[in-house]
């Protein structure tokens, strides 16, 4: 919840440039090795965040340096880590006064609390502070952020009820693209809603129902939202390949919003492609314009040449007819390296196009993510 | 012809015989050129692994004295198995299929093969040694014989790792399922051929 912000502007700006690359949070490049959901490894099914015992010890195992995990005599009723990012980022643009370098730092202590067998609470929050330096002056930054707060219900395995604040599910599970896109259709919005939600998963499908309400933490307050949607997938090829839809409809007291999209995620192996598609249509309450319509898409390509190096292309897209007509779209390679269970390093450079104007830019960026481990 | 010159012709002529069939039999039998093998764990949580292999070698051929039966055997070397988590595949090779212990251990054999249908989908029986025991498996099968003259395989079989002593798979709190899949797929050559382009 942001409790301190300076300036709206240059914090949705570095948020954007500044989020360390998505597969730092969650990988859903795993199902190039068969895991083809997240709740094997992550203590929650949507995935990213705190692993559960298992998934730390694959991750151990796929870095760098490994070593084996010792199991703890019994399960322990209180999993937490305490997680740094650290992101440089040179933004080089057409225009000269765009240009600027930036750096943050996020600090996170992500912590789960079994209350019994079958619920538990969990969260994740920390500071983010981000220093931008262009030619018309610095500005700097620092948010507190609850990004997730729930309560988990889950009666059986395969099966599991949430509730409190959080990212929305997506077919893919990555922050980033849903960053960009959010940028695009829904600006002053929050990241992290309330909601109420399912998650149903097996060997062959998953399906996600799940209603929102506001984060209190939109820019505006008339972007306060409130609807529901849903995900669902099935796995079509030995749980290497999972295709789904999504669908979701929301209501604020600016306007109205109806997404529908498509999303795949195929591993074979060293390689793989995360896709991620979706067209939203939105209807300004408040004027008699045209709605706005977006077709976004977001694609990656990966190769793992080891288990501890991954490399990335990704391509993001959103065309936006109506009042606001563009084409904005994104080319970004990176690289992962998990050094370790505690460190991984993300090189990658962006190069952003944005077809009308002449304000595409090119960003180099640095990401070490340090975490400790229980 | 005297009593020693019969036993000499005879003796030519069986020579004969056996020699030209040992040949058709060799005509028939097939040699493993090159194979995969892929063993599908799913996890108790969801999600599965597959452990894969290219060391596949073995001969096969009809078995005279049984309907559907394949002489020969199919031996897959097991400590070349691989997950994708080089952790994992010592696990697996260490701790499970202990392949350190040799012979039984090392190497899977599947033999006594009997198969619905020669050619196109059918169904199989055979006998899996594998961790040091012999059972039964069952499976479906998909023979593609070429024009050229090589065969092409598909097969694939269910087991249960309890039913080869194996211990149960469990790595912090996740486990392999206790029935696994196998699947094997391979190209054979006539021996003869084979020999011939040796």
């Amino acid at each position: 919840m942001r409790v301190n912000g300076t300036r709206v502007l240059s914090v949705l700006l570095l948020s954007l440039l500044l989020v360390p690359s998505s597969s730092t949070f969650a990988l859903p490049t795993m199902i190039r090795i068969g895991y083809n959901n997240c709740a094997a490894c992550h203590v929650t099914p949507q995935g990213g965040g705190l692993l559960t015992p298992y998934g730390k010890g694959i991750d151990t195992a796929q870095s760098l340096q490994r070593r084996e995990i010792t199991p703890p005599g019994e399960p322990r009723r209180s999993l937490y880590d305490v997680r740094f990012v650290l992101g440089a980022s040179r933004l080089q643009s057409d225009v000269a006064a765009n240009s600027m370098t930036s750096s943050n730092v996020r600090m996170q202590l992500r912590n789960m609390v079994m209350l019994s067998s079958h619920t538990a609470v969990s969260y994740q929050a920390g500071m983010d502070t981000a220093v931008s330096k262009k030619s018309a002056g610095n500005a700097g930054t620092a948010d507190f952020v609850v990004s997730k707060a729930l309560f988990e219900y889950r009666p059986k395995e395969g099966v599991a009820f949430q509730v409190g604040r959080d990212a929305l599910p997506s077919g893919l599970g990555l922050p980033d693209p849903q960053t960009f896109w959010r940028k695009q259709n829904d600006p002053l919005g929050t990241a992290y809603p309330f909601q109420a939600k399912a998650f149903f998963w097996a060997s062959h499908l998953e399906l996600t129902p799940y209603a929102f309400g506001p984060g209190f933490d939109e820019t505006d307050p008339s972007a306060r939202q409130h609807g529901g949607g849903v995900v669902g997938g099935v796995d079509v090829w030995k749980q290497r390949a999972v295709i789904g839809m999504t669908a979701r409809r929301s209501e604020s007291p600016a306007f109205n919003r109806r997404s529908v999209g498509a999303y795949a995620r195929l591993g074979f192996g060293r390689w793989g492609i995360l896709g991620e598609h979706d067209m939203t249509s939105r209807v300004d309450r408040m004027s008699v314009a045209a709605p706005s319509e977006y077709v976004a898409g977001f694609t990656q390509f990966f190769v793992a040449p080891r288990e501890w190096f991954v490399t990335s292309l990704l391509v993001d897209d959103v065309v936006t007819s109506g009042p606001t007509s563009k084409h904005q779209y994104r080319l970004a390679p990176s690289a992962q390296m998990r050094i370790s269970d505690n460190v991984t390093f993300v090189l990658s450079t962006r190069d952003e196009f944005i077809n009308g104007l002449t304000s595409s830019s090119r960003t180099y960026s640095v990401t070490v993510a340090v975490k400790s481990a229980q | 012809m005297t009593t020693a010159t019969c036993l000499r012709a005879a003796a030519i002529a069986s020579l004969v015989w056996s020699w030209s069939a040992t040949s058709a039999m060799a005509a028939d039998r097939l040699h493993v050129v090159g194979g995969d093998v892929t063993v599908v764990c799913p996890l108790t949580v969801g999600g599965s692994f597959e452990a894969k292999t290219k060391a596949l070698s073995g001969d096969v051929g009809p078995a005279p004295q049984q309907a559907g039966g394949v002489g020969g055997a199919l031996l897959v070397k097991l400590d070349t198995l691989e997950t994708g988590i080089s952790l994992r595949d010592r696990h697996l090779r260490e701790t499970y299929l202990e392949v350190e212990k040799g012979k039984g251990y090392n190497v899977a054999t599947l033999e006594n093969i009997q198969v619905e249908k020669a050619d196109g989908k059918g169904t199989f029986k055979a006998t899996l040694l594998l961790h040091g025991q012999k059972r039964q498996v069952a499976g479906t099968s998909v023979v593609h014989r070429r024009g050229d003259g090589t065969t092409h395989v598909d097969a694939e079989f269910p087991l249960k790792v309890s039913e080869f002593e194996i211990p149960k798979p469990t790595y912090l709190g996740v486990g392999v399922r206790d029935e696994i899949h196998v699947k094997v797929a391979f190209n054979a050559s006539p021996m003869s051929t084979t020999t011939s382009t040796r």
